[in-house]
């Protein structure tokens, strides 16, 4: 048995099918198995790393911060992206599979190389360019300006979203965590470069290209839903 | 700027910002929210025997073929789409395109000639001369859109037998996209079918007579319904779609997709009982 039914069983153990490649060698990817004891509690990230430390000195993960608000360790757990460190046994019944993030080249088992997203990133101008004011302007709270900005701000660039979306699988999208990083900075009214930016999204690879299937929203672990972000985008290119 | 009230500026649509994507989107969209209408018009008009005084004359040719352009560029652009994602590179693409162009434009010719030929009440037989080279041009024409349309299917084949992964299925927003598509794909091999088999009454009736002759009751009710349904299905989600992108909604996706599949689901009901009863 792979899981006890209670937390807080101490005696349980959990059984990790980790999909793992080493390019350098590997022609293709291959699934292995580990089983390792699991305290109350314990998340994926830590089952991990008590693989690592005393079973498989070789199982490549990528962590940082280890409380949700990095999102270096977005990986696919059970078939649905997440972050290793968020994701709790206790909630994951049965065997857990762990996978690295789709559409993203591996380096090594579960670390991605995460260039191809933050190109995407890149090509919004995800930078805000105010008028050159010394100070840019405050915006109060509780303003509307603001309010259409807040929900959509908190993205950690964990990659979840990019690798849920299947429309970012044909290649030349630029992905929903780009699109809502847009939105961000379009419907701040304080930024410059809003003309330049529509120009972007409304090209090819942009808003338009989005299915509306919103695998992004259902995934993200901050629950940001950048399909919202692209579709006022895509409401305001119509006139909505 | 910051002077500007924020619902202004939101509301002010950006100058000279055509592009594409953004032409794709008004042409996918206006041909599928118009065909949906014309659609149900014609199902109820061919099929259920509503308005039948009415099916005649030139505005009833002028429906028919404006139906037919519809069905046929909203079939076009959205093969495209699905091809055009699942394509490996830009050559795989570009024959897509060219495919799916010339697929089209054999279907109209096909489809419009029938329709006139129809309207002008020539019956087959009475000119037996034409009647052979018209039974030659539809053959070769609907075989060169076949082969065109074949070759669209072999490029999302090949793609998939790539190992590209078809996505992720237990999402709401996954299976209607995947539903859209699928409902999209079947109308289109439907349409296909469809038009070549009514272009062959005016100059071949035995031919389209043992070709519906061949199906019973039986056999026949069930794809009928099954057409209702997708048409239904197809046409309720788009407008799902469309209703999504001007107005936007926040976490209401899932529970859209699966009402539109019940809303779906009911309308085609009465078309069960009528098919049930045999109209």
């Amino acid at each position: 048995m792979s899981h006890a039914t209670s937390p807080a069983d101490p005696a349980r153990t959990v059984r990790l099918r980790v999909r793992r490649l080493d390019p350098s060698r590997d022609r293709r990817p291959r699934w292995q198995q580990y089983e390792t004891p699991a305290r109350p509690k314990m998340s994926v990230l830590d089952a991990l790393f008590a693989v690592l430390e005393q079973q498989d000195g070789s199982l490549a993960f990528r962590y940082s911060c280890r409380t949700q608000m990095c999102g270096s360790c977005a990986v696919v757990i059970n078939g649905r992206e997440g972050l290793a460190c968020g994701a709790r046994l206790d909630d994951l019944p049965g065997t857990v599979t762990v996978e690295p993030l789709r559409h993203l080249p591996v380096i090594k088992d579960l670390v991605v190389d995460m260039a191809p997203f933050f190109a995407a990133y890149a090509a919004i101008a995800p930078s805000f360019h105010g008028d050159g004011s010394a100070e840019p302007a405050v915006l109060p709270p509780a303003s509307g300006a603001r309010e259409a900005v807040d929900e959509h701000l908190m993205c950690i660039t964990c990659g979840a979203c990019y690798s849920a979306c299947p429309t970012v699988r044909r290649g030349g999208y630029l992905g929903p965590a780009a699109l809502n990083r847009a939105y961000t900075l379009i419907a701040d009214v304080r930024d410059i470069d809003t003309e330049e930016r529509l120009h972007t999204v409304a090209g090819a690879g942009g808003v338009f290209s989005c299915r509306n299937v919103g695998n992004c929203a259902a995934v993200c672990p901050l629950r940001l839903e950048p399909l919202r972000a692209i579709q006022r985008l895509r409401a305001r290119m119509l006139g909505g | 700027m910051l002077g500007q009230p924020y619902a202004a500026a939101r509301r002010t649509r950006p100058r000279g910002l055509v592009t594409a994507p953004l032409i794709e989107w008004y042409a996918i969209r206006l041909t599928g929210a118009m065909l949906f209408v014309l659609a149900l018009g014609h199902l109820g008009a061919m099929h259920y025997g509503a308005g039948v005084g009415l099916r005649a004359g030139p505005l009833w040719l002028g429906f028919e073929w404006l139906l037919l352009l519809l069905a046929l560029s909203h079939a076009a652009l959205g093969l495209h789409t699905i091809v055009r994602d699942a394509a490996a590179g830009a050559g795989a693409r570009l024959l897509g395109v060219a495919a799916l162009g010339a697929a089209g434009l054999a279907l109209l010719a096909i489809g419009s000639a029938a329709l006139l030929t129809l309207s002008l009440g020539t019956v087959a037989g009475s000119a037996p001369g034409s009647s052979d080279a018209a039974r030659a041009v539809i053959l070769v024409l609907s075989l060169a859109a076949y082969a065109a349309l074949a070759v669209s299917a072999a490029l999302f084949v090949a793609r998939l037998a790539q190992g590209a992964p078809l996505g992720r299925w237990g999402l709401a927003g996954q299976c209607a996209w995947a539903l859209h598509r699928a409902t999209g794909v079947a109308l289109a091999g439907f349409l296909a079918i469809h038009v070549v088999d009514v272009a062959l009454l005016p100059v071949a009736p035995e031919v389209f007579g043992r070709s519906v002759a061949s199906g019973t009751r039986l056999t026949l009710a069930p794809i009928e319904l099954l057409i209702v349904l997708a048409v239904l299905y197809h046409g309720l989600n788009g407008l799902r779609l469309i209703a999504m992108d001007l107005w936007p909604t926040r976490r209401l996706p899932g529970r859209l997709a699966a009402g539109t599949i019940v809303f779906a689901v009911a309308l085609t009901l009465p078309s069960a009982v009528l098919l049930l009863r045999g109209r």
